[in-house]
């Protein structure tokens, strides 16, 4: 037994065995994926019972957070006293080429919903969600927007809201996560 | 490579300072502990003395005498003299015990034959030979507590944060029932050390919603030391360290264990922790120990409501093998932490829009519907923690003792979100894995002063998944330190200087491109070094009365989230943008202490202390928001400012009447931001403590060391609250006002003893918010919580 057991041996192969590891190679991170992003907001205004060009507004980020702030590609003109359908378009730019959203959410329908907001009421619009999810509430991927007889200028808000095992009958925005915010200016003239 | 040389060198220090220990030990002969050669190391001193009474210098009969370092005991005879002989020289602690008196120790270098007497004074607490931990002779100037036996049964089931409450000076800051942080004079997260077992536990203590992966149940004893202590601990330790200690091994033959059951109200919490251990009979050096813990919670409940998805479970295990000889041994241990966390739903929010429709609710969305599960749905953490340690140490009677300390750790913390298929995924996952040593050399006494010098090292990769926030990082530190003590009668003067040397090097990805390019990998770097200092004094008045002098220093690197964070922090709601350009802090702690102890009426602790910190760093909130997709975060920088956290803790007992005893705790901090003149955000408000214990002690045969106490916190309003920048979301919460109830006893069934105790807290049902609770924006604290406990020690050694 006496002169087995040397331990100043396991020291220094202990002691060996760390400078060996804190030596070793450091690999470099692989960039993040990430799920579910959605970057781009895209909003179809169609008048009702034409079939001229839509108008189209995409309000993006494409950078994500951080970097330069959201943009909006152009501002909405609508025309007054008209009935659109509205259509809106969800993807992710930060993959290339963009991956479409918009099923994605509209498969978890019974999660998510979309609020629109006439800010501080200035357009007055009547605004109506049309689509609905497996429990007959409403989603709001499509809706109709009536515009009002006078020229104004203002701003729509669309919001994405994530409310899972939350979302209840009677639309609640102040409800869950946002997922998405756009911001859309709008002439009507 | 990667590393420069000069760090190589480093990381070779405790190699180095093994060669020069070797060398010096060398005359040494590899010989077991029981033929010691006398010539040389004159072996045959004679160490004796009485064991006294200090009041009416009575001897103590049959008290019995122990040597710690050699494990030989002697028994006090009828004139209360004890003696030892065949002693090497060496300094050595004596531990004496009686029953009625409190247990102390006391440390002796013995250079020649010794007569030394040894006073016990009257245990003033209870008349239990269990119950008080401690010696009576302060090992630092610099304050310091032990949580043992009662208090530390009365927080069995809670975490290691929750436990260390009771102590003055020591609050949590949590996120809900089921994650806390402890937090020191007013310091968290990173500036906290936690010693598990000797190995500083390396986790990602910087975020506040991360909880410290230790059980509890390993500790049978568990110290704080309140203030800087860069010098012994480290860089990093501004605040203070924790450090969670487990009983030594077994060194009598035969199997014992022990058994513990909890179970509460409320979250309908139940937990059973065992623990085994043994020593081999044919081969008596080897002991084993092995200990496992399971724990599983519901919803807690606020007075109102339940608190939704607050379930969580916790599974621990933790082994032990040690070989103990006199002059040499070694230990493996490793230890398993496993927690899988639920987080309160309303409380992971989105943007900032989303904080404060919450906020503005009084109680959460439909908290009304919401019933009591065990299960745990997203939000959640899980969180896997493995500890593995190598101890190994020489005694000479030449050297000294030599103590190599090797501790391998992998923190594995995944973070589950709301979103969509994160059922499968986590939204975030961070690996850390660190390697530590540490190698202390306790040199022989040389005249009146003793000390030691060790070197450390840290090496930690870090590296996510799924989530960049923090990014990938691989850090090392090497250090070298130097405390020396000297002790003459009753003055105690100490100084210690530690220098430590920090190397960062970061990778990570730059945002990416509005064109959709592939973003760039950068890899800055960083080297810090500094230096810690302490110096501190004593003086043993007499007649039960220490007074003490203290200051000490310690530094922190800032660390990788600080310097490049960048992105939403969930847990804070807020868009956190890291600092590369982050310089150290520096902590300076003053400190100066009274001590009135061991006596059979009152004893009181006061300590009053300046922590100065300059290049404090702290997250700013920026005038603009930061505006995405899903809306605008608070936007927060980290900065760097001159702070002053002062303070004072103040705990006392004091003897009403026979059996009655009114124990006192109470703690007070204010926290400047001085460049510009304003407090500090999150810091503890002022709270006070009181309880009365009765001691019913022995009731008939069967019940033993019985008690009951009643008390009540109270905590004031954070009326300090910072005006010019960095103000909080929402203002403080009210003062509040806790009762709560302790009771326990020993029931005894034949030899059998069972230990019972019900800890009542919020006895009222008292609807709160408290101020460092990072749910006080949502929702209520727990209400009434009564945990009941049963601890049952095994012992197998039937004889």
């Amino acid at each position: 037994m006496k002169k087995q057991f040397r331990p100043y041996v396991a020291f220094l192969l202990i002691a060996g065995l760390t400078f060996t590891t804190a030596a070793c190679s450091d690999d470099d991170p692989e960039p993040v994926e990430e799920q579910e992003l959605i970057t781009s907001m895209k909003i179809e205004f169609t008048p009702q019972g034409k079939s001229n060009t839509p108008i189209t507004a995409t309000y993006s980020d494409n950078d994500g957070d951080g970097g330069q702030p959201p943009v909006v590609s152009n501002t909405l003109d609508l025309d007054p006293n008209v009935t659109y359908d509205v259509k809106i378009s969800l993807a992710d730019g930060s993959k290339s080429p963009a991956l479409d959203m918009t099923p994605e959410v509209r498969e978890e329908g019974d999660d998510h919903e979309l609020f629109y907001e006439d800010v501080n009421n200035a357009l007055g619009l009547v605004i109506e969600k049309t689509d609905r999810d497996s429990k007959g509430r409403t989603v709001g991927l499509t809706a109709t927007i009536k515009t009002p007889a006078l020229n104004k200028t203002g701003n729509l808000r669309v919001t994405l809201k994530h409310q899972p095992g939350i979302k209840s009958t009677t639309p609640d925005q102040t409800k869950g996560e946002t997922d998405f915010i756009g911001n859309f200016p709008v002439v009507v003239n | 490579m990667l590393i420069p040389d000069f760090l190589q060198k480093l990381v070779l220090l405790p190699v180095l300072a093994l060669f020069a220990f070797v060398a010096q030990a060398q005359p040494m002969p590899a010989t077991g502990p029981d033929i010691l050669p006398e010539a040389e190391q004159n072996c045959g001193l004679t160490l004796s003395g009485k064991v006294l009474d200090h009041d009416n210098r009575e001897p103590l009969i049959g008290a019995t005498v122990l040597i710690r370092e050699l494990k030989r005991a002697a028994v006090a005879d009828e004139y209360g003299n004890y003696h030892f002989h065949d002693i090497c020289q060496g300094t050595y602690t004596v531990q004496v015990s009686y029953i009625g008196y409190e247990q102390e120790a006391f440390t002796f270098r013995i250079t020649t034959s010794s007569v030394r007497d040894l006073q016990l004074h009257t245990d003033t607490r209870t008349l239990n030979t269990v119950q008080v931990i401690g010696s009576h002779v302060k090992s630092q100037a610099q304050s310091s507590e032990l949580l043992g036996g009662r208090d530390l049964a009365e927080a069995r089931g809670l975490t290691l944060a929750e436990s260390l409450k009771s102590i003055a000076g020591v609050t949590t800051l949590q996120t809900g029932p089921t994650i806390s942080k402890p937090v020191i004079h007013g310091l968290h997260g990173s500036r906290i050390l936690l010693l598990n077992n000797g190995v500083r536990q390396e986790a990602q203590q910087w975020g506040t919603e991360h909880a410290p992966e230790i059980d509890p149940f390993v500790a049978t004893e568990m110290h704080v030391i309140k203030g800087a202590a860069g010098v012994r601990y480290g860089a990093d330790a501004i605040g203070g360290v924790v450090i969670v200690e487990p009983k030594p091994l077994p060194d009598s033959v035969g199997v014992a264990g022990s058994l513990n059951l909890m179970g509460s109200t409320n979250n309908r919490q139940g937990v059973i922790s065992a623990m085994v251990e043994g020593n081999v009979a044919k081969l008596r050096p080897l002991s084993w120990r092995l200990q496992g813990t399971l724990k599983k919670g519901g919803f807690s409940k606020a007075k109102d409501y339940y608190l939704n998805n607050t379930a969580f479970e916790e599974q621990n295990f933790s082994g032990t093998v040690g070989y103990t000889k006199q002059n040499y041994g070694a230990e493996v241990y490793y230890s398993l932490f496993q927690t899988k966390l639920g987080i309160l739903r309303e409380s992971h929010v989105g943007s900032s829009e989303d904080l404060l429709n919450a906020i503005n609710r009084d109680k959460p969305f439909g908290a009304d519907t919401v019933k009591f599960t065990y299960d745990i749905r997203t939000p959640y953490q899980d969180v896997t923690h493995h500890l593995l340690k190598t101890r190994l140490y020489l005694n000479s009677a030449t050297a000294g003792k030599f103590e190599f300390v090797y501790g391998l750790q992998q923190n594995v913390r995944q973070e589950y979100a709301l979103h969509g298929n994160s059922a499968a995924t986590p939204a975030m996952q961070l690996k850390l894995t660190t390697h530590t040593t540490e190698a202390v050399w306790e040199h022989k006494p040389v005249g009146n002063f003793s000390g030691s010098i060790g070197a450390a090292t840290v090496y930690k990769h870090n590296t996510y998944k799924y989530d960049d926030f923090l990014p990938q990082y691989t850090g090392i530190t090497a250090g070298a330190f130097a405390i020396e003590k000297w002790q003459k009668d009753k003055l105690q003067l100490e100084g210690g200087l530690r220098y430590d040397y920090t190397y960062l090097l970061v990778k990570k990805y730059e945002p990416r491109t509005d064109n959709g390019s592939g973003s760039a990998l950068i890899k800055p770097d960083y080297t810090f070094h500094n230096l810690s200092g302490m110096v501190g004094g004593m003086y043993d008045v007499g007649y039960h009365l220490t007074f003490g002098l203290s200051a000490t220093s310690a530094w922190r690197a800032p660390g990788a989230n600080e310097l490049f964070s960048e992105g939403i922090h969930h847990s804070s709601v807020a868009y956190e943008v890291g600092n590369p350009n982050l310089k150290p802090e520096q902590a300076y702690n003053f400190e100066a202490s009274v001590d009135y102890y061991a006596n059979r009426r009152f004893n009181a602790k006061l300590s009053v202390y300046n922590n100065y910190i300059n290049e404090y760093i702290y997250t700013a909130i920026q005038p603009e928001p930061e505006l995405t997709v899903r809306g605008s975060f608070l936007k927060f920088l980290y900065k760097q400012a001159d702070a002053s956290f002062r303070g004072a803790d103040l705990s006392f007992d004091l003897k009403l009447v026979n059996k009655l005893t009114w124990i006192s705790k109470s703690s007070v901090v204010r926290a400047r931001n001085l460049d510009i003149d304003d407090w500090l955000v999150a810091i503890p408000a002022d709270r006070t403590d009181n309880k009365l214990t009765f001691e019913a002690g022995d009731v008939g045969k069967q019940l033993k060391e019985t008690y009951f106490s009643l008390g009540g916190l109270f905590v004031a309003r954070q009326t300090r609250m910072p005006t010019k920048a960095d103000e909080d979301l929402a203002e403080a919460p009210n003062a509040y006002f806790l009762v709560h109830a302790e009771a326990g006893t020993t029931l005894y069934f034949g030899k059998q003893p069972l230990e019972i105790g019900i800890t009542a807290n919020n006895l009222l049902n008292t609807a709160y918010r408290d101020y460092l609770n990072r749910f006080r924006y949502f929702a209520d604290e727990t209400g009434r919580l009564i945990m009941f406990r049963v601890s049952i020690p095994l012992d197998f050694r039937k004889s």
